[in-house]
């Protein structure tokens, strides 16, 4: 009776969660799945019958769906360069200070700004008449450098993810932090006394003993930027001339104000097949024994 | 004594409203309650700030209605509110009544697939007819039935500040040269001729419509929408080059492609920008912002010799009622009340709305701002040359491409060919999937 119980029980602490998952995350998945099979003559339509593949062999000719996906490319390594390399220099200067906590606060700070809100004010802040940005730039004399950041389509999509870098930098900084506290340092001391400078010891000692928390802010930067929608749907709403279009953006426009559910359907399947590749792939490294 | 009084009144007071409730509730059986779903973009501020009309209004349609309970919500103007119904319709579970936006290939889609109910019996049955203009009838009619009853008035003209203009030298333009000179002047003396706020998508798209009717006329508008004429053709075309010869001349805002629409009211507000060029939707927010000694407002000139002036109109949204409800009767009653006509004093003066109306509405008996009343008779005086609004009537996946290429053309990375042939491309997806406006 006892060892009956003590087996069902982790099943039933567990329960609560994968019904909550299954209910929020893994039906609407394999509808979204089942929809993307699915057509309707013309958009909006209930009238749903089976298309086979037809919905998927369309993203192969669709030219913004590319460029879309292009775009989140670039937005995972802007998100890889800027926030995550910051946040690593930060937390490396910060490791041994005694103010690393009261510093790590003051970067977490834009982490708790919305990123709607972030997305508005930094509209402003990017504003080429009123915005404080050129404003600064002609006040120190580089006035040649101010231009309209969210209205060319050469620097939205920099200046845009730049707002994400802003808000990201410190859980970063953050993270990394907690992963240096982990590394003893006793090892740092040993490698002072056999003479390494600096940048030997963040290259032989940090950066090995830091690669599981380094594996972590990468895979989790590549899974939100993949699928990141906020800051760029308030702040270019995919423009100016579809280059700041990712294809989240994309696939809110086809879904809610196109009506075109299952074509949308069908992008999102090859969205989430992505990122799982993506992750998968990172969480392979991840917990791969060390050789 | 005063205190004695005072407990007298109030108990007088609880008691008689006690006695309304209890004579309410004696009124209605439980099988007699019905419950009403309104979804609507009736705030306080903003571009639908029309809230306290339409309390008062709720109010009266309660007192004549005891027995229905309204469930009400209400959701921001513009996109937050078709967002809503569209996830809606499409789950099959919507309000009775909703007020959204777009008409034309929008209501097409919407009706094709069956979600809205069909108005023509209850319009037959309240004579709508003798209160909405035909062309108002039109954008909400697919093959013949009405599917909506359309309310606020659209038009699109220019804000100017009265001040600026003087202090420039620049007198309200005849013709597309002094257009082009005001902006020349504008410029020189560091200020921005006309804010814009394309970074929104639609403003630059209203702008076209409104040249495109300069130098067509209603019924190349009507051919373009209705697929009778293709995109890429002389009226559209030549519209787009007037426009860029408008930014050549640094007409616009600089960056407008990142400015979003509010940012370009305020540059015009904040007396940076000598005019803006937008419509009757933020009127009050224009009136409330300007003070009335510098405040005024033109329709743009005609482009050329051959077109007289036209701008482009439509409705700012319409009432629908969903075809899956329960009590469609009192939910085309309730769209009937909210428009009738005894209201239009409480719309005007409470709501800051204008509605469509097929009568004139003479404006000096309520007594509002001069450049309202300006605005509305001017525009309607048109109405026979003036264009349906191309992002509100044409094809939602037309639109798509309107919304972003245009910012292309405008920038010179796309021209405008290319742009229109790709209007037509999707145009000609539409047509295949029956989406197209066919009144």
């Amino acid at each position: 009776m006892i060892e009956s119980r003590g087996r069902k029980s982790p099943y039933l602490f567990l329960a609560p969660a994968i019904i909550y998952l299954g209910i929020w995350i893994y039906y609407p998945i394999a509808k979204n799945f089942y929809l993307s099979f699915l057509g309707t003559e013309g958009t909006h339509g209930a009238d749903f019958r089976f298309v086979g593949l037809q919905n998927y062999h369309q993203l192969l000719s669709d030219e913004l769906f590319h460029r879309a996906l292009l775009h989140n490319l670039v937005w995972v390594l802007l998100s890889i360069l800027v926030p995550v390399v910051i946040g690593l220099v930060l937390a490396v200067l910060l490791v041994h200070k005694r103010t690393r906590l009261f510093y790590s606060a003051i970067f977490f700070l834009p982490v708790t700004v919305a990123p709607i809100m972030a997305a508005v004010v930094w509209g402003w802040i990017y504003n080429p008449t009123f915005g404080a940005l050129n404003q600064m730039l002609t006040l120190i004399g580089l006035d040649s450098l101010a231009q309209p950041w969210l209205g060319d389509a050469a620097t939205a999509l920099v200046s845009v993810n730049m707002i994400g870098s802003w808000g990201y930098y410190g859980f970063c900084t953050l993270i990394f932090l907690a992963g240096l506290q982990n590394i003893d340092p006793e090892i740092f001391e040993a490698a002072r006394i056999d003479g390494a400078n600096a940048l030997q010891q963040f290259r032989s000692i940090t950066l090995p003993l830091l690669k599981p928390t380094l594996t972590f802010v990468l895979v989790y930067t590549t899974i939100g930027s993949m699928k990141f929608f906020d800051i760029i749907y308030v702040a270019t709403k995919g423009g100016p001339d579809n280059s700041t279009q990712i294809v989240a953006v994309y696939m809110f426009d086809l879904f809610i104000r196109q009506g075109d559910v299952n074509y949308a359907a069908a992008m999102s399947v090859v969205l989430t097949a992505i990122i799982l590749a993506m992750s998968l792939l990172a969480i392979r490294n991840m917990t791969r024994k060390p050789s | 004594m005063t205190l004695k009084l005072f407990r007298a009144l109030l108990t007088a007071g609880v008691l008689a409203a006690g006695w309304t409730s209890a004579a309410q509730a004696q009124e209605c059986k439980p099988e007699d309650k019905k419950i009403l779903t309104v979804w609507d973009q009736f705030e306080y501020y903003g571009m639908t700030a029309s809230g306290p009309a339409v309390e008062k209004i709720h109010e009266a349609f309660q007192k004549e209605h005891p027995c229905v309970v309204f469930s009400r919500s209400v959701f921001g103007g513009g996109f937050p509110i078709r967002n809503a119904v569209e996830l809606a319709l499409t789950s099959g579970e919507a309000p009775d009544v909703f007020y959204s936006w777009p008409s034309g290939a929008g209501l097409t889609t919407y009706a094709k697939a069956g979600y809205l109910a069909d108005l023509s019996p209850y319009a037959k049955k309240y004579k709508w007819s003798e209160r909405l203009p035909d062309w108002a009838i039109a954008r909400n009619t697919y093959q013949g039935k009405q599917y909506a009853y359309p309310w606020e008035q659209d038009l699109e003209y220019v804000y100017y500040n009265k001040e600026a203009f003087k202090e420039l030298g620049i007198d309200v333009p005849k013709s597309f040269d002094d257009v082009l000179a005001w902006c020349d002047k504008a410029s020189a003396a560091g200020k921005i001729a006309i804010s814009l706020g394309n970074g929104d998508l639609w403003p630059a798209v209203n702008m076209w419509t409104d040249v495109t009717a300069l130098l067509g006329g209603r019924q190349v508008g009507l051919d373009l929408l209705q697929d009778k004429q293709d995109w890429n053709s002389a009226e559209p075309k030549a519209a787009l080059d007037a426009i860029l010869k408008m930014v050549e001349h640094k007409c616009f805002s600089p960056g407008f492609n990142g400015t979003s629409y509010n940012d370009a009211l305020l540059q015009f507000y904040s007396g940076q920008a000598t005019a803006i060029w937008t419509g009757t939707w933020v009127i009050q927010d224009v009136v409330r912002n300007m003070p009335e000694d510098k405040l005024d407002i033109f329709y743009m000139p005609p482009f050329d010799a051959t077109h007289p002036q036209a701008t482009h109109m439509s409705e700012g949204s319409a009432w629908y009622v969903w075809s899956g409800s329960k009590v469609k009767d009192l939910a085309a009653e309730y769209v009937n009340f909210m428009s009738d006509p005894r209201w239009l004093e409480t719309w005007i003066k409470d709501g800051y709305t204008i509605p469509i109306q097929k009568k004139p509405i003479d404006f000096a008996q309520y007594g509002i701002s001069g450049v309202i009343s300006k605005a509305f008779n001017t525009g309607m005086a048109m109405v026979d040359r003036n264009v349906d609004a191309f992002h509100t009537t044409a094809p939602p996946r037309v639109t798509f491409v309107m919304y972003h290429d245009i910012q292309g053309v405008l920038s010179g990375d796309t021209k405008p060919e290319d742009f229109l042939k790709k209007l037509d491309e999707q145009m000609e997806v539409a047509k295949q999937a029956g989406e197209v406006w066919a009144p």
